[in-house]
Formats: C-alpha cells, structure tokens, sequence
C-alpha cells in the first residue's frame, strides 16, 4: 500500500515547467523574485517545490530561470547535469522527488539518462510505489503534457495520502489496447499497483493491463457499430421486413424507438465470470445498461463485479426479448446474415406481435396457456425470420406427413422441441397434451400451420394503428374526437405494405379487435380507410356488435336468455354464419345455457327470427 | 413473461453436387467442408459477411460482405467490388464469374465477369425484398427465388444462357424445392419432379410435395427423398429413391430412417451411397451414411 508519510505533491497531476510559465525569454530573476513569484501563486505546486529546492540545493540562476522559462527559451538540461540533480536530490535525510522528476523533464538526452546505471540505482532506491513509476514514465514519454490522458489519471489516481482505488479503477477501465501497449513498453506499473492494491483487486488490475478488458471494450465498440451500420442499411434497402425492423428499433425521424435495443458483447473473462455469478456453463455479456446507439458501456473489471449490464445467455443463444427490452449478443461472432435473418428481426417480432396482450400472457410460465402463447410467438418469430428459409422448409400444405401441414411448420416444432429453453416449456405439455381453454395443446400445435397476428411484418406504423385501437372502446363514437381521430390518422399512415398486411387473413386477430373495440359506425370509417375507399373483404361481416350483445347478456348473476336470442336473430344471415364458428360466441352459449334454452339459440343461429324457422323446427319447439 | 431467448442452430446447405457442405451460424466464421473426408476447404469470418454461395460443383465459396464479393479458391483468396448489397448470389465453379440478386419491386438478376465494371446481363425477374439462388456450375442455369415476408420466397425466375427467362416456370402448381445441376432446374410439385431445362419442361417422376432433390455429382443420377413416417423427437423415416439419367430409370429405392431431419442435408454419390451430412456445434460437419442403393 501507498505510504502517506512519503514526501509529495498534491494528487492532481504536476504541470510541466514548459506548460504554463509565462517568464520572459533569458530572464535572470534574483531570488527574491523567484519568491516572489513563489508567492505570487503563478506556479503550480510542483514548480515551486522544484524552485525551491533548486533554490535550497544551491543551483544557480541559470538553473532557475530554464525552470522558469517557457518552452521555447529554454536551455534544456544536460545528461551530467541532470544526473547530478538526481544524486544530489537522494542525498542526506529524506529525498527530494519532485527535483528528481524535474531534472528527468529537463534532461536533453533522457535515453542517456535512462541508460546510466547510476541514475536507475539512485531512482531505485529513492523511490518506490507509484514514485518510482512516475519517474519511469519521466524517462520513457518525457514531460506530462505528452502523456495520455490515461495514464495521467491513473497517477493521478495513486498520488496522494491513502489510496483511492475506484479511482484507480476507472482510470485503467479507461486504458485503449493502444494505452495499454504504451504502459507496457514503459513498464513499472504492476510494482506500483502492487504497493496501492491487494487480493482481487490487484488480480483485476492484471486483468486491465493485460489488454484482455481493453480488447473487451474495443470489441464492444466494434458490435455497436456493426448494428448501427446493419440497420442503418436495412432501412434503404428493398426488404419491407428489414425496413420496418429497422425503424422499429431506430426511428429515422429520431423518435422513440419502439423497443430498447442492447447491443451485448463478452466480457474478457466471460466464462469464468459466469461461473463466479453462478451461471455455470453460461457466458457474461455486458453492454445492458446503455440504449443502442451507444456505445460507452465499461463494466467491473473484477470478476465478481457487476455493473455494466450483465447478462448470462445459454449457449447458442443470439438475442433475448423481455417486455421492452431486446439483448443482442455479439454480433461480429454471428455475422451480419444471421444478425439480419435470425436474431433481431426475430426479437423484434415478438414485440410486433403483442403477444403480452394475448390471452395467456399473464398466466404462470409453463402453464398450458402461457405456453400455448409462447409458443405462438416463437412460432411467429421463426417463421418469418430466415432461420428455416422456404427453399428449405416448404411452407406448401402437404409438404409434412400427417398430422403436420407443412415442412417448415415441422421444422420449427423439431427445432423448439430439440432446444432446452424451447422444450422446458413445450414438451411437457406437447407431450402430456394439455388442454387450453378447452382445446388439447397437440391440436392447436399441429393447426398452427403458418403463423397469424396483428403485425407479422414488424411494422411500426401498425404498432401504432393497434396501440390506437387497444385504446378505443365501442361506446366512442365521434370520429372528429380520440380516441377515434387518433386511429383514423393512423390508419390514414399505414402504408401500401402495412395495408396488405392488416386487411391478410393471417391478420384475423386484429381484425377481431376491430370488431370488439368499435362501435358499429366506427368500425365501418375505419375499415374503409384500410380498404381504400372500399370495405376489405374480411370487413364485409361484423359480428362485433352481437359478439358484445351476447357476451353482455351472460356476464354477471344469471343470464338473460331473451337477449342472446335477440342478438342472433337480429344478425343478418352472413353474420349469423360467421358466429356460428365464432369461438367467443360458442363459449357463452355453452357456458350459459343448457337444454331448451341452448337448443333455441341454435336454432337461432341457423334460420335467424322464429318467422324463419322451418315447420319441422318450429313443431320440435313444444 | 420470462425472457424469451433466439437459439441460433448452426445450417448445413450443400453444393449442387452434395459434394461440398457449407456451414453457417457457427464458430464465427462460414466453412465449406468436402463431404467425402471432412476436411475444411475454405473459410471466411462470420463478421461483415451477409451472403455466401459454394459453386454448384463446391470448388469456389463465394462471400458477399457489404462491399466486397470474396472469392475463395484453391486456397487463394480475391475481393471485388460490390455495387450495392445483394440478397442472393452464386458464382460459377471456376470462380471468374457471379450472378447476383438484388431484390426490389422489380428484383434483378445480374451476370458479371468478375474484375469488370459493369455486368454482362441484366435481367427484371419477379418481385420481393428476399432471395436465394441457384446456378449450375458454369452459370448457365439459374433458378431465383424471391418473396417477402411473411410469406416468404417461391420460384419465381429460370434463367438461361445470358439470363434469358424460361417460359413456363414454375408452372401453375405450387413448387415444394428445387435444385439445379448441370443444365437442368429440378422442380418439385404436387405431382411430379419436373426437369426444367433451357428449353422448358422436360422429362418428370412422380413425386409428392415432400420430396426433396439431391444430385449426384457426375449428373448419372438423381435421388428423391421423403418423410414417409414421423418417428417423434426429430427423426423421421425416409423413402429413397435414385433415377438414372436421362432417361429417368428407376436406379434404386430403399428406406431409412434420420434423426434430426430437420437439420440434416441428404447427398448422393455416383455410386448411389446416400449420406445425410449435419453441422455439429463447433462448426465443423458429421456425415452419416444412410443407405447405398
């Protein structure tokens, strides 16, 4: 450890005599005006004590005024000279360091000076610790002034009564590779840790200067300008999917991106690291705590250190999504194809989706229903991903044998069913076939034949559209007022893209949500502007209206019958069609009524009012 | 909700011929491998690399970076010039010459003389942001994929000569995979594997939507294969079938059964051994002799 009885200046870095002194040139100052300027506070600590012990070993004037002039008058030292200030600064009780380093920032030849054993012996045994290496540093790069921020900083941080080791640490968390190569052709800097630092914490200084953590933090560099230029390309280019991916995670209109991305890159001891944090088997990547596109993310260079953003990914795992949050891990490893085709558009995928508003969403993992919702969106996310590209994996119905319908439907299963963090979830209710609101898991699994969903192409105007729409209800009705204003401009904002996309029958689901979340008139407005001018095909029937009319009439205490019956007979024959294979409507019939009263609805649903019911029907109504 | 993680599997594709494996999202780096010995032919950092193509014949590993088109050959590598990012590309055997897809609304296919400054040919073909190619050693044959999401890519394009379209292709069936290899576009549909060729529609065998395409390198032969049974947890058993060319003689037909074979790539030889060659973890390739017809 440092000793604070050591003679020295104050921590902050000592300025050059060549830096700041304003004498004029070839000035001869008496002594008087030396203290004078002394006095005067025109100099820095380490100038006057380098004067006044020139002054006090009886160096002349000529001495004195190099010390005091500036850099261009200055008659620099010679060899002998500054050898000599050196002997003389060691001799006697107690030792003047600062005229040491003085006469090494005088000296004209400081590789002779470097080289004379006598010099090296003197500086050995007069100063130890951190002195010792500021006159290293002296010798090897010259005056202060010259030196790199770095390593002024980490003096700095050494310098001074007791240690200030996280100081200490930020200044060699800040070293480049090229600082750290430049420390250690210099050398001398372990023995000065190794007088500030012990156990773990002199290891993770070893770990700085290796290079290792500043290769680290290079590297990081390096991925965060690898996604900045991929989605900066993505976003010109002529995949709508890369496009929209892109403006989702970095708006071009400088907005809030729709989700937070974290570009994560290994630590440099990322294995053992994770082991130390009880991640056996895991790698540690940092780069979590700052939003992309920056790229100033350090961490703890002590291996149980956990700032920084650390995260522990399986092996084999590229990016992660958690509500707002995606992690994308090392992408120069990957490589831009599969950063591209595999893992962020992947990623983003699952926050396109909405799955977290899906039912199941909120129910405990593992559960049947969160399962099912799970799988649904990993399903989404492989699927429209390149991970299984259709050249491959056919897409065609027919293309798998029984029960699967396609190729790639299968391949995705196989892969999730093949991959730990997939298949702790899926098999065992694949396997054990559990049921999800009443439907076996196996069977929702082999009919989830190609992916359906509010926004398979990672749009984020879309994103917009179904924020617009969640936050709509039926009883609103004015379209010149929000919340229907707000979604009449963005369905106005769509694109021609996004318009294919929402009016799809993969859509099905947002379109559901059109139905239950507009009143009748709004969702006639609306759907014409997604169509056009002209309602979309999958709008031409809106069971909306009876879907809450039904569900209404079966909420609560009892259930009013009558007004079930109403509201299917009121539809028209193309709406009654649609909710007879309606899920949320069969739910509420079976759920509600029973016997007679379940045999009417039905009946209901097939021939609407009673006027139309055939004879034989209307006999069996007894 | 838990996080919800990305597995990234490391991808075998094959050369036209089966005789050069390609692996991708592995190791940080793209490899080709021959099939036969195992050894590692070339190899190229992972890093910038947004396209890769083996030569239908797998001497030549092709590698688009943002710039640059990397040939790898005989151990020899050389840069050139890319104009703009493509979404697809193949190059010919002898790695002088590469055909490259832009996608777009209309996409292009464009033919180049590696080292010139403008493309031999140029030709519109179909419509999508995404892509694949395939080409037959000497660039004669190519066959463009092209969709976009959700969807995905479908045949869209065969290309003779200096890019001429064929007319007819794919047909009015929807088209399952295809594989191109010395002057002829084998296409799988409902019914049949058809043999496209610059003439148009040629000779067919029946076939099924699950059918896949594996040609044996000297052009003797062509294997279709098929899932005929899932056998849970990935393996599946297949039907093998091998015709002799050209006149499409039955060859050979057996069963067998692979496990993981949604990850494996099925190879013929000119002897008839059918292999199935998977990437393993660390990037490298495992190859499992199925059957020998």
């Amino acid at each position: 450890m440092h000793s604070p009885d050591r003679k020295h200046d104050a921590a902050a870095p000592v300025p050059h005599v060549e830096d700041g002194v304003a004498a004029a040139p070839g000035a001869v100052l008496p002594l008087g005006g030396v203290q004078g300027l002394l006095s005067g506070g025109a100099l820095g600590t380490g100038q006057q004590h380098a004067l006044a012990a020139g002054a006090a070993r009886g160096h002349g004037n000529a001495s004195l005024s190099r010390m005091l002039a500036g850099p261009i008058a200055i008659a620099r030292m010679p060899v002998a000279e500054a050898k000599e200030a050196i002997l003389s600064a060691g001799r006697g009780l107690g030792t003047d360091e600062e005229a040491m380093y003085q006469a090494i920032r005088d000296c004209d030849d400081r590789v002779a000076l470097r080289g004379d054993p006598d010099v090296i012996a003197e500086l050995d045994d007069e100063l130890s610790g951190w002195e010792r290496w500021k006159a290293t540093l002296l010798l090897e790069l010259g005056p202060e002034a010259g030196w790199p921020p770095a390593i002024t900083e980490l003096l700095a941080a050494m310098e001074g009564a007791g240690t200030d080791e996280a100081r200490i640490f930020r200044a060699l968390s800040g070293l480049s590779e090229a600082d750290v190569k430049r420390i250690g052709s210099v050398g001398g800097i372990m023995a000065a840790l190794e007088d500030e630092l012990s156990g773990k914490d002199l290891e993770a200084a070893r770990q700085l200067l290796s290079g290792s953590y500043a290769k680290a933090i290079a590297y990081h560099r390096a991925n965060v300008a690898m996604m900045v230029a991929e989605l900066n390309s993505w976003r010109t280019g002529s995949d709508v999917f890369l496009r929209n991916t892109a403006e989702w995670l970095a708006p071009t209109s400088g907005g809030s991106p729709k989700n937070n991305l974290y570009t994560c890159s290994p630590t440099h001891d990322a294995a053992a690291r994770a082991t130390a944090h009880g991640q056996d088997g895991k790698t540690t990547y940092f780069g979590a705590d700052k939003l992309h596109p920056d790229d100033s993310s350090t961490y703890d260079a002590h291996i149980d250190g956990r700032s920084g953003g650390l995260r522990y990914p399986a092996a084999g795992v590229g990016g992660e999504h958690l509500d707002r949050d995606i992690w994308v891990y090392d992408p120069q490893f990957w490589g831009a194809a599969v950063v591209r085709d595999q893992i962020v558009t992947h990623e983003v995928k699952h926050d396109a989706d909405r799955h977290d508003t899906e039912e199941g969403h909120d129910d405990a993992y593992k559960s049947p229903e969160e399962s099912w919702n799970r799988y649904k969106t990993e399903f989404r996310a492989y699927w429209t991903g390149q991970q299984f590209p259709t050249s491959s994996n056919s897409p065609l119905s027919g293309s798998a044998t029984a029960p699967w319908d396609n190729a790639k439907q299968k391949a995705i299963f196989d892969h999730m069913m093949a991959t730990p963090v997939y298949a702790e979830f899926l098999a065992p209710n694949y396997n054990g076939n559990t049921e999800v609101d009443g439907a076996k898991f196996q069977d929702l699994v082999h009919g989830y034949k190609e992916p359906e969903g509010v926004n398979l192409i990672n749009s984020p105007r879309i994103d917009d559209f179904f924020l617009a729409l969640q936050a709509s209800t039926p009883a609103a009705t004015d379209m010149a007022a929000a919340p229907l204003s707000t979604l009449a401009t963005r369905a106005r904002g769509l694109d021609a893209d996004d318009l294919a996309a929402v009016n799809a029958a993969s859509a099905s689901r947002l379109h559901r949500m059109l139905e239950d979340n507009l009143a009748a008139s709004a969702f006639a407005a609306i759907v014409l502007i997604l169509g056009g001018g002209t309602t979309p095909g999958w709008a031409t029937v809106n069971i909306g209206p009876a879907r809450r009319a039904i569900l209404a009439a079966g909420a609560g205490l009892g259930t009013d019958e009558q007004a079930i019956y109403d509201a299917i007979a009121n539809a028209s024959d193309a709406e009654r069609a649609a909710m007879r294979s309606d899920r949320v409507i069969q739910g509420v019939l079976e759920d509600e009524l029973s016997g007679h009263d379940l045999w009417l609805a039905r009946q209901y649903l097939q021939y609407g009012p009673r006027s139309q019911w055939p004879k034989a029907v209307l006999d069996q109504d007894t | 909700m838990t996080a919800a993680p990305v597995t990234i599997r490391p991808r075998v594709t094959l050369s036209a011929d089966g005789g050069t494996a390609l692996v991708t999202a592995a190791a940080g780096r793209v490899a080709a491998f021959d099939v036969t010995g195992g050894e590692l032919r070339a190899e190229h950092p992972a890093e910038h690399v947004l396209g890769v193509a083996l030569s239908a014949g797998g001497a030549t590993l092709a590698v688009a970076t943002a710039r640059e088109l990397v040939v790898l050959r005989d151990g020899e590598r050389r840069a050139h010039r890319l104009p703009r990012r493509p979404a697809a590309l193949a190059i010919a055997d002898d790695g002088t010459r590469a055909a490259l897809l832009f996608g777009g609304r209309p996409a292009t296919v464009e033919l180049w003389t590696l080292g010139r400054d403008a493309p031999d040919a140029t030709v519109e073909a179909g419509a999508g942001g995404r892509g694949e190619l395939q080409a037959d050693g000497e660039l004669s044959l190519l066959l463009a994929w092209l969709g976009d999401a959700p969807a995905g890519t479908a045949p869209a394009a065969l290309l003779a000569g200096g890019l001429e379209p064929v007319d007819g292709f794919p047909g009015p069936a929807p088209t399952a995979a295809t594989a191109v290899h010395r002057g002829r576009a084998w296409a799988v549909g409902p019914e049949a594997a058809t043999a496209w060729t610059a003439a148009g529609a040629g000779d067919d065998i029946p076939a099924t939507l699950r059918d896949r395409v594996a040609l044996a390198p000297g052009g003797g032969h062509v294997l279709l294969h098929r899932v005929e049974a899932d056998l849970g947890s990935g393996g599946a058993r297949v039907l093998l079938r091998a015709f002799a060319l050209p006149g499409l003689a039955p060859a050979g037909e057996a069963e067998a059964e692979l496990a993981g074979h949604s990850e494996a790539a099925v190879a013929v030889t000119d002897e008839l051994e059918v292999r199935a060659v998977r990437a393993t973890a660390d990037g490298a390739i495992a190859v499992e002799r199925l059957a020998l017809l």
